[in-house]
């Protein structure tokens, strides 16, 4: 009983979290929102979460929770390699400008 | 001795054969560029020691960001004709970079490609050559062109198009993606042969042939660049 309380607890501050702060991609705060809720309901009212997952053609809650957690991993490896590939790419630029600015060009055919 | 004509050497972790290299081409040509792409070992320390120009990647990006930044670089130049890029594996011969000099002055073509399959075709070791000729295929799909050889580090550029050689891709495709500039831009180009001297070092330090899908793959990705 102690573990639900404090997760709810956990899942409702995700929330007020995901409403207050502000996000670049409003993908990831609307992600974060249900995501939550969708944990609250599921400690909250486990019929809830059994209801929705038939009212989806899904039968069975504990089959939500698994088809969701494969597309919310999914996403976060989607957004993490591009966030990644838009760092190599700042980082790159950063390189090449860095190695730019120290070339000693003394030796070149004036 | 070629004054106006810079040589560009994209290098990464090539201690024991950048000196061979760069003292092999200093006796024809007296501007050498190397671009050292995050070396760990003692390459930078090598390169101090030679008569060359040193750009410094403090990271290691790849060949085709150590190319990009060499061009960048030569672009600032005054008194450059020409450009020509040269492997520091020791796979390339000077001799071919020498007549890759000559013709790239004299010709009217823009750029040249070099080609290991006009005449030596045999001096590539049978696996590498049905690898390199399904990339040169792919790639003269998407591009439109009819090479021979898409992935070979010997070119020579005129200097007036180094304006439109904009490189994006870090890593080895970005041969693929100067192809399509070259389609692109409608830039005149020819090919010459190379004869590319496979030994045990070149071949354990070239590209691996499991890097071929990631060249594939880097060509899909520059198939999406505006």
């Amino acid at each position: 009983m102690i573990l639900k309380i404090i997760f709810i607890c956990i899942f409702s501050i995700t929330f007020i979290y995901g409403v207050i702060r502000p996000f670049s991609s409003i993908i990831a705060k609307v992600f974060i929102m249900l995501g939550s809720l969708l944990g609250i309901l599921s400690l909250a009212g486990e019929e809830y979460a059994q209801m929705l997952a038939v009212a989806l053609g899904i039968g069975r809650g504990t089959d939500l929770y698994l088809y969701l957690g494969l597309v919310t991993i999914f996403l976060f490896i989607s957004f993490t390699v591009n966030r990644l590939d838009s760092i190599n790419k700042k980082i790159s630029k950063l390189t090449k400008e860095i190695a730019l600015q120290n070339v000693n060009k003394e030796k070149t055919n004036k | 001795m070629n004054n106006n004509v810079y040589i560009l050497i994209p290098v990464h972790n090539e201690e024991s054969k950048i000196s061979e290299v760069v003292t092999g081409l200093k006796k024809y040509f007296n501007n050498v560029v190397v671009v050292n792409d995050g070396s760990t070992d003692s390459t930078i320390d090598v390169l101090k020691e030679l008569d060359v120009i040193v750009v410094n990647h403090l990271l290691n990006l790849g060949q085709g960001a150590a190319i990009s930044t060499g061009i960048n670089f030569i672009k600032t130049l005054k008194n450059v004709d020409a450009v020509i890029t040269f492997d520091a594996d020791g796979q390339h011969s000077v001799k071919d970079a020498i007549a890759f000099a000559n013709e790239i002055i004299k010709c009217e073509e823009n750029i040249i490609f070099g080609s290991r399959f006009i005449t030596h075709r045999m001096n590539i070791p049978p696996m590498k050559r049905r690898v390199l000729s399904f990339i040169t295929f792919v790639t003269n799909k998407i591009t439109k062109m009819n090479l021979t050889d898409t992935h070979n580090g010997l070119k020579a550029y005129k200097r007036n198009i180094l304006k439109d050689i904009k490189i994006e891709i870090d890593g080895f495709a970005f041969e693929s993606e100067i192809i399509k500039i070259v389609s692109k831009n409608n830039i005149s180009y020819k090919e010459l042969p190379t004869n590319t001297i496979y030994t045990e070092y070149s071949k354990n330090k070239g590209q691996k042939l499991r890097n071929g899908l990631i060249i594939l793959e880097d060509i899909y990705k520059s198939s999406n660049f505006k």
